[in-house]
């Protein structure tokens, strides 16, 4: 029989998967209705059809209420049952055993054959179990028969689930948060696409919205506005000529060729070849010292509560290429996208209100655009920046802290004749406050790339690399001890690496002895012996 | 980190962010080493020393927490997905990528999944671990399916 435990309800709705009826059901709303739907529009739907269903099914199997299988009833061979949580579907028990399981403690297992000629085995004399509660009309005055309730309770799980069923379908396209049925989109042909194309040529670098190439477009009248706003879009997004750089929640287009490259193919200076390595040996102070550094590449740092402004220092990577990384801390700074893999958003200058703009690069973990405002500011690598959310939505404002010029010894980095890349301590006008351990000068940025392009050095085994930019630091200090921070600011000048591959070689090699207060001293005999 | 080489991780089709990776537990036989004991260090503390005399072959039936049904599944593998994996510092940040990526298909039963759904459970860039899972060696026999 069926008992009556408030749960039910809930274990019901907590349990709620989309299945081949639900499936079904959204076909048929959405060729109803005729107009693209979001997930929590149909979500209201379907919820409402489920508690119709869940009271069809109650009042169906109250006739037959012995016979609906509960894992905790005992059951003879020959029994006729039914199985609600395979929809519905009847079966006989042919067998019964010993289940063999210390965790659960004592309880059958009965062999049921199904109409359809299955066999298939069930838990009996099971007395905890969900099933053991199934659902029912009253729950005992939770409110879980009301839909209003039952989607503030359940909202996102429910369209998480539509969700990840939709998208398994062939014949439903999502597109800007809304499902429509492929067959159904309204024509747009070719040159519809062309004339989107010259639409946004003109608007020169400006991203526009799909509305604003409709109007451009003659497409039949009697087509729902919705309707024409989405096959557009899906069309837009089949065309590799265009790309969608909206913030979520705003579709905006804009041209492939006019993207940036560094948006488009990620430079080669933040690509990050994972080396699997022992983190068992890091100590304490390594750890935090890598939680602290928060790069976009590290183990990702627990969210907390989003700061209002983030101050950090930049890496010689994203300084050299022009972009931030999109780390734990940064990255609910900048907006972010349902699918779009390029966001394009605007940069402000906190010290002028100048605007210009900047990419979202989520798949990368970078946002670029900051080339020039780095040399316009005189930011060096390792200069300390401040990044806050704009006043406008989509704006982000920079801001160099303590934005004055002066002349500094910092390590400078400086390719030999040869190609060799080293460090040097020289005198560098700089015209931002500067992470001492994190600030690496460069005067020939040509020579530079020269000589990283050769990739005779960025291409050495991680120890040799590692162990080279030691002793390179460890040259420019009376002590010859060495920062682990130092440590990795300088080896990402050779290869774009996260502390913790580096801090690894640290407690890992015997050539490393460790002076206190996360310094290091390089042991050239042991080093030899190695 | 164990390693075996020369069996490339890589199918004859370049694996991408949405292939099916899986553990290989033929890797293992080749590879000539302690599956069993391997799997079983990853047991909780209690379920390490309760299951320390269970052989690697014992079966038990398992119930499926939806719909009750009972399938046969080798104990230590239950014990994983049904208590150990559940338990806090499972997974955790500081774990080795391919420690954690272990984890999870111990705890799944060693279902098939792509990197960006490893990704996804993980919150680590897919990318970062497709490259890590389909380099020149094989990494605890992670590998991606083979077709058929």
């Amino acid at each position: 029989m069926i008992s009556s435990t408030p749960a039910s309800l809930e274990a019901y709705w907590t349990q709620f998967d989309v299945d081949d009826r639900d499936l079904e059901f959204i076909y048929n709303l959405l060729l109803e209705r005729e107009v693209p739907l979001t997930t929590a529009e149909m979500a209201v739907a379907l919820v409402e059809q489920r508690m119709h269903r869940l009271e069809e099914e109650v009042a169906q199997a109250e006739p037959l209420a012995a016979a609906v299988y509960l894992p905790a009833e005992t059951y003879e061979t020959g029994v006729r049952l039914i199985f609600p949580a395979l929809s519905g579907r009847t079966g006989v028990v042919i067998g019964i055993r010993q289940g063999q399981n210390p965790e659960i403690g004592l309880f059958q297992v009965m062999h049921v054959s199904f109409d359809d000629g299955d066999k298939r085995e069930f838990a009996m004399e099971l007395e905890e179990h969900v099933l053991n509660g199934p659902p029912e009309i009253s729950d005992g005055g939770l409110g879980l028969n009301d839909r209003d309730i039952v989607m503030e309770q359940f909202q996102t799980a429910i369209e998480s689930r539509i969700v990840e069923r939709l998208r398994g379908t062939e014949d439903i396209v999502w597109i800007a948060g809304r499902w429509f049925p492929k067959a159904l989109l309204a024509e747009i042909h070719v040159g519809h696409l062309n004339l989107a194309e010259a639409v946004l040529d003109v608007a020169a670098g400006v991203p526009l919205p799909t509305e604003a190439l409709v109007e451009h477009l003659d497409l039949p009248a009697e087509v729902d506005p919705l309707l024409r706003t989405f096959s557009l879009d899906f069309a837009l997004q089949e065309d590799g000529r265009f790309d969608e750089v909206g913030p979520a929640g705003k579709v905006l287009w804009f041209l492939k060729k006019l993207e940036p490259p560094e948006v488009l193919y990620p430079p080669p200076r933040l690509a990050y070849n994972p080396i699997p390595y022992d983190r068992s040996g890091l100590t304490e102070g390594l750890l935090e010292l890598e939680r602290s550094l928060d790069d976009e590449l590290g183990p990702l740092n627990q969210p907390g509560s989003v700061p209002d402004e983030v101050e950090l220092a930049v890496i010689f990577p994203h300084w050299r290429v022009g972009s931030l990384p999109l780390s734990s801390k940064l990255q609910p700074m900048f907006p972010t996208a349902y699918e779009a893999p390029r966001i394009r958003f605007i940069l402000v200058d906190g010290r002028n209100g100048e605007k210009f703009p900047g990419w979202v690069v989520p798949q990368e973990h970078y946002v670029f655009g900051l080339d020039e405002w780095y040399r316009g500011n005189e930011v060096p690598a390792g200069g300390l920046i401040r990044v806050r959310r704009g006043d406008q939505p989509g704006e982000v404002i920079v801001q160099p802290v303590d934005r004055r010029r002066r002349n500094d010894w910092i390590r400078t980095v400086s390719p030999s004749e040869s190609g060799q890349i080293s460090f040097t301590m020289l005198k560098q006008p700089v015209g931002t406050a500067y992470d001492d351990l994190m600030v690496v000068g460069l005067i020939d940025p040509v020579a530079l790339d020269e000589a990283w392009l050769r990739g005779s050095q960025r291409n050495l085994p991680i120890d040799r690399l590692v162990a080279y930019v030691f002793r390179e630091l460890a040259k420019l200090n009376p002590q010859s001890a060495v920062h682990a921070q130092a440590l990795y600011s300088g080896v990402n000048v050779l290869r774009r690496l996260p502390p913790g591959p580096i801090f690894a070689q640290l407690v890992t090699q015997p050539y490393y002895v460790h002076v206190g207060d996360m310094y290091w001293r390089f042991e050239d005999s042991a080093w030899g012996q190695s | 980190m164990n390693t075996v080489e020369p069996r490339s991780a890589s199918i004859l089709v370049r694996p991408t962010v949405d292939t099916p990776f899986h553990i290989d537990y033929e890797w293992w036989d080749r590879a000539d080493r302690g599956l069993d004991v391997y799997i079983r260090s990853h047991l909780c503390p209690e379920h390490q020393q309760a299951y320390s005399d269970v052989s690697e072959d014992t079966l038990v039936d398992a119930v499926d927490l939806v719909t009750a049904e009972v399938k046969r599944v080798p104990a230590i593998q239950n014990i994983m997905t049904t208590h150990c994996a559940r338990q806090p510092g499972y997974l955790t940040p500081q774990m080795s990528l391919i420690n954690a990526v272990f984890r999870v298909f111990l705890a799944s039963g060693n279902t098939p999944m792509s990197p960006t759904e490893l990704g996804q459970k993980l919150g680590r860039p897919a990318p970062m671990i497709l490259r890590t899972l389909s380099g020149p060696r094989v990494y605890k026999g992670i590998r991606p399916i083979r077709p058929d």
